[in-house]
């Protein structure tokens, strides 16, 4: 299979997780942050085909953390509390956890249950995680049908912020009405095919490790680690 | 049930709404051992697992139990559906008959004794039902009996059709359903609207357009059925007519004048689409299908009953319409689009889960709105409705419309 | 029938509920986050969880719905985990005390909630965020520094002024959902909280 390149062991994940944050922790360089964000991080987003929904959350979600962060600390506070050297060694720490973290969430689709299950997720939890990492698919599609039965409807006539606001309750009541409906009836459906004894004795697929990217992932966040400690207590 | 034939793997339950078939099915499949009796209803994506990422994964899990030959069986019909392509697709991506594909085969793998099917396979065209309908009827699946409850029977090709009809009369239910003959009283002026689409393209994403150049003149007083595969573009040409698509300048004009329908959303077309659940706001009858002003002009009050007494919802007319069973849910949905009077209206799959008395009725209803200068659009795969009903064909192939 | 089925039936709905009112929170926060505007309203499915089936499935709903979310949307969610624990506790004894019987309530018991949460989410924003949340949270922080205060009260302060705000609009939306839904989709859910605070005529009849 194609998408077997993309594999990441799931105890390797939670070693870069855990390394990862660990050494950013540590080191206190903005040089050395940056060439870890550069050699590693970006990498594996790209690696990933991820690029794009990276990028958009660097946009979205750390862009106004680093203008809130200048604001505050340059335009306010005049640098009286840390100036420039704060302010960069702040985001990029921040930038570098939060993607480390999201690389470790981001896991392809087809790895998702074997991936909880080397996590030592069972049944109704394994039914849980699971679950929530792929219904909101269904929802989000739902929730756009609702808005399109809205607008044939004519319930809005302009499209204003306002009048959006306005759609929210009118919308969440369908939603939540048809998500009672599913959950009752995926319920009964679930209880007759006794869904927890098929899903133990159901056989993943065993995966095959792609070798270079495991090693590459895990001796990153290793030297990353050994690199922060040594920074640590040598300076 | 003695007018059961015990030995045939397929029997139909042909029959009228709220005649006890749902109760009957329902019956059969109640038993003390799990995983042995299953049971399908409308809506076939709340009988797909809903929790696994992939289509490959979520066959995957039922497989665990069925022995080889009938694995073997599965995984040809899976494969003459196509599913190939589909392996590593979110199941909630994929359209309402793959769906129901998909989870028919699903519970077939499972072997059960019983496998009571309720109008679930409505959604499939008629292409679709024959090969794993073939399958069920050959014996294919020795150890299950199946028991299809469906209104579109008279499509189907079978010979092992067994009536049904214990339940004709019975009083269990609520709301007897007759069909009032209400004639339609208010004169209307008579205007047309006729819809030009000159060149219209659209796309989603840059570069993948899902219509092209498409050239069309659609006259209102007509009704037209809309054909085309699964992902055609049907429901992205009915978002544009009811403006909640944005399209180029140019591209859609009125009786010869350019109309700017994303400015007025849902004011050319009312649409309504297969799912009732997603329609449904208001928590009485009466508000749903047209909610209450302060100042009601008197055709407005008037339409209101006439569409509830037309659609025989005078008994329930204070009930909460997500109350309702699926059926009244859907009927309450269209006449909610029907009576907002719209010039033009889209139809996705109007009869789902409907019975034939309904069916004609809801045909004479049509005809009666384009003699009043209304343009229909529907998108059906009921042969009872599109072969009853004069209507001129369109496909959508390959981002084009042809007649 | 026998009361191992019963509760198996009732395990059902619970797995089934959890990762649909998760699936609510995951698509309106991102909503919300898309609009740019200063609330959160990412609490909704972890409040019906919690008013349905008690604190310890909405504790789920609330932490693993911000887990989603970081992989999703907004890529700090999961820092404020804590905030949806409290949120769960909170609504739960709220919910049995019968605190959302009418609006007048609700409201209050929003704004109760709102002033928990920002004591408890306000150390992570000093900690982690050093005050830049990067929403509107950060911008009210920057006000009340200019007007002359420490950041750290600052950051209370902003709190103080959003989350009641935010909780309140929460709560009721939760409790008009509720309030419209028809009884017999409510009764198949075993739930006191639901019966104390009359969203279900099973205690009057």
């Amino acid at each position: 299979m194609e998408t077997n390149n993309l594999y990441i062991n799931p105890y390797i994940r939670v070693l870069f997780a855990v390394f990862g944050i660990a050494g950013t922790l540590l080191i206190n360089r903005i040089s050395l942050l940056i060439c870890f964000y550069l050699v590693v991080i970006l990498p594996l987003f790209i690696c990933g085909q991820q690029v794009k929904k990276h990028i958009q959350l660097m946009l979205f979600g750390m862009l106004p953390v680093f203008l809130s962060f200048v604001l505050l600390y340059i335009l306010v506070l005049k640098g009286n509390e840390g100036g420039w050297n704060f302010v960069f060694m702040r985001t990029s720490k921040l930038i570098l956890i939060t993607s480390i973290i999201q690389l470790t969430l981001l896991i392809p689709a087809p790895f998702l249950i074997h991936t909880f299950q080397q996590w030592r997720l069972k049944e109704e939890s394994l039914i849980t995680v699971l679950g929530s990492f792929t219904v909101w698919t269904d929802i989000r599609f739902r929730a756009q049908q609702i808005l399109t039965a809205r607008f044939s409807r004519g319930f809005i006539r302009k499209r204003t912020f306002t009048e959006k606001i306005k759609q929210f309750p009118p919308i969440l009541i369908p939603l939540v009405i048809g998500i009672l409906r599913t959950s009752t009836e995926r319920a009964e459906s679930w209880e007759s095919k006794n869904i927890l004894h098929l899903i133990e004795i159901n056989q993943t697929e065993k995966i095959k490790t792609p070798l270079l990217l495991n090693v590459f992932v895990c001796l990153s966040a290793s030297i990353w680690m050994i690199t922060g400690v040594l920074v640590f207590f040598i300076t | 049930m003695s007018d059961v034939d015990s030995a045939s793997f397929l029997t139909v339950l042909p029959g009228k709404n709220f005649s006890g078939r749902s109760r009957y099915l329902k019956s059969l499949v109640a038993s003390e051992k799990r995983d042995e009796n299953l049971y399908l209803g409308e809506l076939a994506t709340h009988y797909i697992s809903g929790i696994f990422p992939t289509v490959k994964e979520e066959i995957n899990l039922h497989l665990s139990k069925a022995d080889k030959n009938t694995t073997e069986i599965i995984k040809h019909l899976f494969s003459i559906y196509g599913f190939e392509k589909h392996l590593n697709k979110n199941p909630f991506l994929l359209s309402g008959g793959e769906q129901t594909i998909l989870a028919l085969l699903c519970h077939l793998l499972l072997q059960p004794d019983v496998l009571a099917v309720d109008t679930t396979l409505e959604q499939l065209n008629e292409e679709w039902r024959i090969p794993v309908w073939n399958a069920i009827q050959k014996g294919d699946f020795p150890q299950t009996k199946v028991f299809l409850a469906d209104n579109r029977l008279n499509e189907y090709k079978s010979d092992c059709i067994k009536n049904f009809s214990a339940f004709e009369n019975n009083e269990i239910f609520k709301w007897k359903f007759n069909l009032p003959v209400v004639n339609d009283s208010i004169e209307y002026e008579k205007v047309s609207q006729d819809i030009q689409l000159n060149n219209l393209s659209f796309s989603y994403q840059k570069n993948e357009k899902i219509l092209e150049n498409i050239c069309l003149k659609l006259e209102s007083n007509n009704i037209y059925h809309l054909e085309g595969a699964n992902g055609a573009g049907k429901s992205t040409l009915a978002k544009i007519l009811c403006g909640i698509l944005k399209i180029n300048k140019q591209q859609l004009f009125i009786n010869g004048k350019e109309f700017d329908a994303y400015k007025y959303p849902g004011q050319l077309a009312g649409y309504s689409f297969q799912n009732p659940d997603e329609q449904l706001f208001s928590s009485g009858i009466e508000k749903e299908i047209l909610y209450p002003l302060k100042k009601e002009p008197a055709d407005y009050t008037q339409r209101r009953e006439n569409y509830i007494q037309m659609f025989g919802l005078q008994d329930i007319r204070n009930a909460h319409p997500s109350e309702l069973p699926f059926v009244m849910r859907k009927r309450v949905a269209l006449a909610a689009t029907l009576a907002m009077d719209r010039p033009w209206y889209i139809l996705d799959e109007p009869t789902l889960g409907q019975d034939d008395n309904f069916v004609f009725f809801l045909i004479g209803l049509l005809n009666n709105l384009t003699k009043r200068g209304k343009g229909i659009i529907i998108i059906s795969h009921s042969c009872t409705l599109t072969n009853n009903i004069k209507c001129k064909k369109l496909f959508l192939q390959n981002k084009k419309i042809t007649f | 029938m026998n009361n191992k089925s019963h509760v198996n039936q009732e395990k059902m709905l619970t797995l089934t509920f959890i990762p649909l009112a998760i699936a609510i929170n995951v698509a309106l926060g991102a909503v919300v986050k898309a609009l740019n505007m200063p609330l959160y309203l990412d609490s909704i499915g972890t409040v019906l969880a919690t008013l349905l089936f008690g604190w310890k499935k909405g504790a789920i709903v609330g932490v693993l719905g911000f887990v989603v979310t970081t992989a999703i949307s907004n890529p700090f969610a999961v820092y404020f985990s804590l905030t949806q624990i409290i949120i769960a506790l909170f609504i739960n004894h709220a919910g049995k005390s019968g605190w959302f019987k009418n609006t007048l309530s609700t409201i209050g018991t929003g704004f109760v909630l709102g002033l928990l949460t920002a004591i408890a989410s306000a150390p992570v924003s000093i900690i982690i965020f050093q005050g830049a949340t990067g929403n509107g949270a950060a911008l009210i922080t920057s006000f009340f520094v200019q007007m002359g205060n420490r950041i750290v009260e600052s950051i209370f302060f902003a709190g103080f002024s959003i989350e009641p705000f935010d909780k309140i609009l929460q709560c009721l939306l939760a409790f008009f959902v509720l309030k419209s839904i028809p009884n017999n989709l409510l009764e198949k859910f075993p739930s006191q909280s639901l019966r104390v605070n009359h969203f279900t005529d099973n205690g009057n009849q």
